[in-house]
């Protein structure tokens, strides 16, 4: 019996060292240059040069920086959108480039580096640049500022008009001469990399797109709740299962909420109740309890909708949100919306510690 | 992000320098006053997008918004320096700028003014023109034209917060 015991532990030993190489493994395998991605990009500026009869020579530099493969297969759609804009709208007929001094062929330059945590992407071109003016009047005339509001945009603020999707429209091309079609997106696209956009430009000069990602995703499958009418994010891998709250089953242990659940206790913690939410409609009747887990402490946590389960990008809370409990990060939920990720082993440890005698395991029976 | 970073190392926060020529200053209205901040220090200012509120945050801190990506905690400035609390309105407008840490930081204020341009006759640097709550973060007033500006320094404002285990008061 006990040679048996001894061969199983040395077996376990060996399966341990072997899944850690395995995840070091993928992991490495997980990054690729960004090399693969630019070579297909060239190919795409041959195509679209000879479609738009101009010559544009594409300079590269930074292949070799390194890339999570995810990005890597999500960047593709959005850079091809900018050069795809660059060169037909941008650089400018060989004619007109010559008249105004310009080589005839014009210039492309796609560069990437790492910069600490981040890697940034540059696209450049040496075309027209964008007319800050028309852009302004574009934007006033679609209604996306009001013309009294135009005193107060800073430079900065009018390029990134580039941005907003009420501009990026077939019809306005002309109008923003050096941009086309659907930058909104490609902003969006970058957006759910966990990355940022900015832009440069300079009429007859150029203009450039620099391009900031974090150099892996911290992308997680998350179950997306509703509290309050506030949206919160749940990682998955926290959660054991999620449970209709059947109030016949409630109890009150000593100020501690539980319910039975198959014949065990759970611990409950109202997330409107721990963070002080309220709102004007009328309380819920069937709320939910998702119950999270840390081994054998589960606690259930009540919120009033689970509306489902996503691939999620959690951003970090910045330092100034450093000390606040409870919450793993952030993240984009589209649109500019932003729902808070529950930091489940955080609340699971401060339920079990604030209840100290109160809070009882799960194997207690009823 | 690469450009806010090199912006934070060229414009530091070691405080104003009310002598010499014309200073830019963005005032800014908060409730019935006008505050105003050196240029420089404002990097972005934007309209207000959906905020997301963060429980157990200190009062102060309105919650956070999506800047293009990046996440961008927003202070309400009338809470930090205790003025009056006033409604949101279609002109309240964020402010992004540099806070401890290299993070960026957004200001929520009632409304942005105007850029002036300050000279150094137009200036009185406090000491004793205003003192009690606000003696921190004020460095003195600024008169152009009849006008009525709190200089104000983001150093103390941006340098210092206290997180709160219940919810905040």
């Amino acid at each position: 019996m006990r040679e048996i015991g001894v061969e199983l532990y040395r077996l376990h030993r060996g399966f341990e060292r072997h899944l850690a190489d395995l995840q070091s493994g993928i992991l490495e395998v997980r990054m690729v240059p960004l090399g693969q991605l630019f070579d297909k990009l060239a190919r795409v500026v041959r195509q679209i040069s000879r479609e738009a009869d101009k010559e544009v020579n594409l300079v590269i530099t930074g292949a070799e920086t390194e890339v999570d493969k995810l990005i890597v297969e999500e960047l593709s759609d959005p850079l091809m959108h900018m050069i795809r804009n660059a060169i037909d709208h941008a650089i400018e007929a060989r004619i007109d480039r010559e008249r105004v001094g310009k080589p005839a062929v014009g210039t492309i330059a796609l560069n990437a580096f790492q910069k600490a945590s981040f890697v940034v992407i540059e696209v450049e071109d040496d075309g027209k640049g964008i007319d800050e003016n028309k852009l302004v009047k574009a934007a006033v005339r679609r209604g996306v500022i009001e013309q009294d509001e135009v005193h107060e945009l800073g430079p900065r603020d009018v390029l990134n008009l580039i941005f907003v999707p009420g501009l990026s429209t077939k019809t306005d091309v002309g109008e923003l001469s050096g941009r086309g079609v659907g930058m909104d997106v490609v902003k969006t696209n970058i957006s759910k990399l966990g990355g940022i956009i900015d832009i440069y430009s300079e009429m007859g000069i150029g203009t450039k797109f620099t391009v900031t990602l974090p150099i892996t995703l911290a992308i997680i499958s998350a179950l997306i709740v509703h509290v309050e009418g506030r949206t919160f994010a749940i990682p998955l891998s926290s959660v054991q299962e999620a449970i209709w709250l059947d109030s016949g089953a409630l109890r009150s242990v000593e100020g501690q909420e539980m319910m039975t659940l198959r014949g065990a206790s759970l611990p409950l913690c109202r997330i409107n109740e721990l963070f002080g939410l309220t709102s004007p409609d009328p309380p819920r009747l069937r709320p939910y309890a998702v119950v999270v887990g840390v081994g054998v402490r589960r606690l259930g946590l009540v919120v009033d909708q689970i509306i489902g389960q996503q691939d999620i990008v959690i951003k970090p809370l910045g330092p100034s949100l450093s000390r606040v409990k409870g919450f793993a990060g952030a993240t984009e939920l589209g649109d500019q919306r932003v729902a808070l990720v529950l930091d489940a082993p955080a609340l699971i440890e401060e339920a079990f510690s604030q209840g100290g005698d109160k809070t009882v395991g799960v194997g207690s029976y009823g | 992000m690469a450009d806010l970073v090199a912006r934070d190392a060229s414009s530091p926060r070691r405080g104003l320098k009310l002598r010499g020529p014309r200073v830019e200053y963005l005032a800014f209205r908060l409730g019935t006053d006008t505050y105003a901040v050196p240029i420089g220090e404002v990097r972005e200012i934007l309209k207000l997008p959906p905020v997301t509120e963060v429980p157990r945050a200190p009062n102060e801190i309105m919650g956070v918004v999506s800047v293009r990506g990046l996440l961008v905690t927003v202070i309400d400035l009338k809470r930090r320096l205790r003025v009056t609390p006033a409604e949101i309105t279609k002109k309240g407008r964020i402010l992004l700028v540099m806070g401890a840490e290299n993070e960026v930081i957004g200001l929520y204020v009632d409304e942005v003014l105007q850029v002036y341009r300050l000279a150094e006759a137009e200036v009185e640097v406090s000491g004793t023109a205003l003192g009690g709550k606000l003696g921190d973060y004020v460095v003195g007033l600024g008169r152009p034209e009849g006008a009525l500006l709190i200089l104000v320094d983001l150093g103390p404002i941006l340098g210092r917060f206290d997180a709160q285990d219940g919810n905040a008061t």
